[in-house]
């Protein structure tokens, strides 16, 4: 059978993927999108989402320090089906950085164009207030009493959210926009556009004359480009093993992952913490703006395995679920990790040890979190680190806890954003190219950790990929 | 299936130390359904955690040559927190997903956040 034909071929419909896809459409291309995962249906609860829709079934973790989950998607969206949904725009001194290293490559502002383009297509908007669980009043109510500013509705992709808290388990009203509602759904009876869900890429052939790409189950592609959207961890892995682009000994390397934790307080008061947005409000720390809070909720048939504690301990905290409020940080991350594929694409094994001032963040982000629990009346808060002494009733018993001098290994972290594995300049060009006819479009070019939730970033990112091809062809 | 003949004991057990005494053929179909989601390499990855909570650990953590269903209520408790507690990544590695298993099985059902 002779290889199909397209303008583009894309792999993978997360952020970067489907806006890539969508605004090569928009430009006249004919585009093949391919994704591995599924079209993802509501599910009978959040375990069954994490073993239908999330990537080895929420498995993927990073041997470093410790254990670090690295939760992704595998689904049509990609890990926009099952994430927050919060926006945050790139920050401008990250833009101004990136501009300055690539020589003016990098255009910082024809990429806020595409930023704003991207809030756009999200329907990003603040959330309201009457959404807000209470697991994120009392955290603010907690910043008010300790007389800290800034603490904030975060801005959200939805468009009809009630509220029903399952956002990072596939949203049962299809109010999360999501990369697939943002830029794909009105693709749907495009001639010129074709979905393959449950396929994934396989192999590239690479050169001047275009691109030959091989599907799993044995279909061949020829296009003119290949934009590889796999996401941070699956990517690097087509970069070396294709050898695509000058610098394809560098891909897997610079692997940033915003480490993130919660804090637990148990108030008098019931807090009913599905009702409201998870993550619907938010504040960045008042001394280190590498370090912020933003809200987070766990359903409960999901919640006894991220409680720091075991036996009886875990069983009284289970006990009083009601009236336990969670709130939770990330940190922007200077230590770097690594990602390589010994068993294929499909099995990244990572590496990430957490430098001592990251630590020294992560500490503090959770001593925060704390505070803000017991200055809005939390009888007790329980801290993310796998120690006896981990548990607090006031300030001074806080203080006293030893975090900093239990280490990395004993944080129950989670990496929620992983970045960097084909950073700019570094592998991909400051154009996002790797080699002729291969363009990079995911979380793995971003160049440095970004410290704000990335899906804006990266979903700008597609557009970039995407307008410079239609540029080329032109 | 393998996986939950490894499984269910220990499930039973660690409800039981939990003080929450669930009807084993319930406690046993909701394993079996949670199992049945999970592919074949995590339902071999959840057997083999929980081989290892019932038989190695026990000798590895307190060294007492016996199971997780011999100890005293006492030296269940230290265990947990000792597997809870080691940051070494092999022995997070082999508790992470029996701890999945048990958490999702055994308390998550008892969910009361108004769902
Ligand atoms: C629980 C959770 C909550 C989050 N919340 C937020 C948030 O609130 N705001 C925010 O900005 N960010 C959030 N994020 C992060 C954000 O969603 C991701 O950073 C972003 O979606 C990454 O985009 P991407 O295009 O790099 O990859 P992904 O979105 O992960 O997409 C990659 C896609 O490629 C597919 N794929 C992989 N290999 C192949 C192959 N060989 N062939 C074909 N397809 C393949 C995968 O199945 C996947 O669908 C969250 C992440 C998680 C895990
Ligand atoms: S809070 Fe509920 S309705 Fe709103 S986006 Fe999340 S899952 Fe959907």
């Amino acid at each position: 059978m002779g290889a199909e034909r397209r303008d583009f071929v894309v792999a993978g419909s997360g952020a970067g993927g489907a806006a890539a896809a969508a605004r090569l459409v928009a430009g006249g291309a004919r585009v093949l999108l391919v994704e591995e995962g599924p079209l993802a249906r509501p599910a009978g609860d959040a375990f069954e989402a994490v073993q239908r829709y999330y990537a080895d079934g929420g498995l993927r973790a990073a041997l470093g320090d410790g254990l670090l989950p690295i939760p992704t998607g595998r689904t049509v969206g990609g890990t926009t089906t099952i994430n927050s949904g919060t926006c945050l725009r790139t920050p401008a001194d990250a833009l101004a950085r990136w501009e300055g290293a690539s020589g003016g490559a990098f255009s910082a502002s024809s990429f806020s164009r595409l930023v704003e383009e991207a809030w756009r297509a999200l329907k990003a908007k603040t959330a309201p207030a009457e959404t807000m669980t209470a697991s994120s009043r009392l955290f603010l109510k907690g910043l008010e009493r300790l007389g800290i500013p800034g603490g904030h509705n975060l801005d959200r992709a939805e468009d009809g959210c009630v509220g029903s808290g399952l956002c990072c388990f596939v949203c049962p009203k299809d109010a999360k926009m999501t990369s697939y509602k943002a830029f794909l759904a009105g693709l749907e009876g495009n001639a010129r556009f074709e979905l393959r869900s449950g396929t994934s890429l396989v192999a590239v052939e690479a050169g001047a004359g275009g691109v030959r790409v091989r599907l799993r189950g044995g279909a061949e592609v020829r296009a003119e480009g290949l934009v590889l959207a796999c996401g941070t961890t699956a990517t690097p892995y087509f970069v070396r093993k294709f050898r695509l682009g000058p610098d394809w000994r560098g891909a897997g390397a610079g692997l940033s992952v915003h480490p993130a934790a919660k804090v637990f307080g148990l108030f008098d008061e019931e807090v009913e913490g599905r009702k409201g947005v998870p993550q619907g409000a938010g504040v960045v720390d008042p001394e280190d703006p590498a370090i912020r809070y933003e809200g987070v909720y766990v359903p409960p048939e999901m919640s006894a395995m991220t409680v720091p504690l075991e036996g009886r301990g875990l069983k009284r905290w289970m006990d009083a679920k009601p009236r336990v409020a969670t709130f939770g940080f990330m940190i922007r991350d200077e230590s770097r990790g690594r990602v390589d594929h010994p068993l294929g694409a499909a099995h990244p094994v990572a590496r990430y040890r957490m430098s001592p001032r990251d630590y020294a963040r992560m500490v503090r982000g959770a001593r925060f979190t704390a505070r803000a629990f017991l200055a809005a009346g939390a009888r007790r808060v329980l801290l993310p680190f796998n120690i006896e002494a981990n548990e607090a009733a006031d300030e001074r018993g806080l203080a006293a806890l030893p975090l900093e001098a239990a280490g990395p290994a004993a944080l129950q972290m989670m990496a929620f954003h992983p970045l960097g594995t084909c950073g700019l300049g570094r592998v991909a060009g400051w154009d996002q190219s790797a080699g002729p006819g291969v363009t990079i479009a995911d979380g793995s070019v971003v160049p440095e950790s970004l410290g704000v939730n990335p899906q804006v970033t990266i979903a700008a990112f597609g557009l970039r990929a995407a307008e410079s091809l239609l540029g080329v062809r032109a | 299936m393998i996986s939950l003949a490894c499984l269910l004991p220990l499930a039973r057990g660690y409800a039981r130390h939990a003080g929450l005494d669930d009807d084993a053929s319930a406690l046993a179909a909701r394993l079996r359904s949670r199992l049945s989601l999970a592919p074949w390499w995590a339902r071999a990855y959840f057997g083999a955690g929980a081989l290892f909570v019932r038989f190695a650990a026990p000798l590895l953590y307190l060294g007492r040559a016996r199971s997780f269903a011999g100890l005293t209520d006492e030296e269940r408790e230290e265990l947990l927190g000792k597997l809870q507690r080691d940051g070494r990544p092999a022995a997070r590695a082999a508790f992470l997903g029996v701890k999945t298993m048990l958490a999702v099985t055994v308390y998550g059902p008892r969910g009361t956040d108004g769902r």
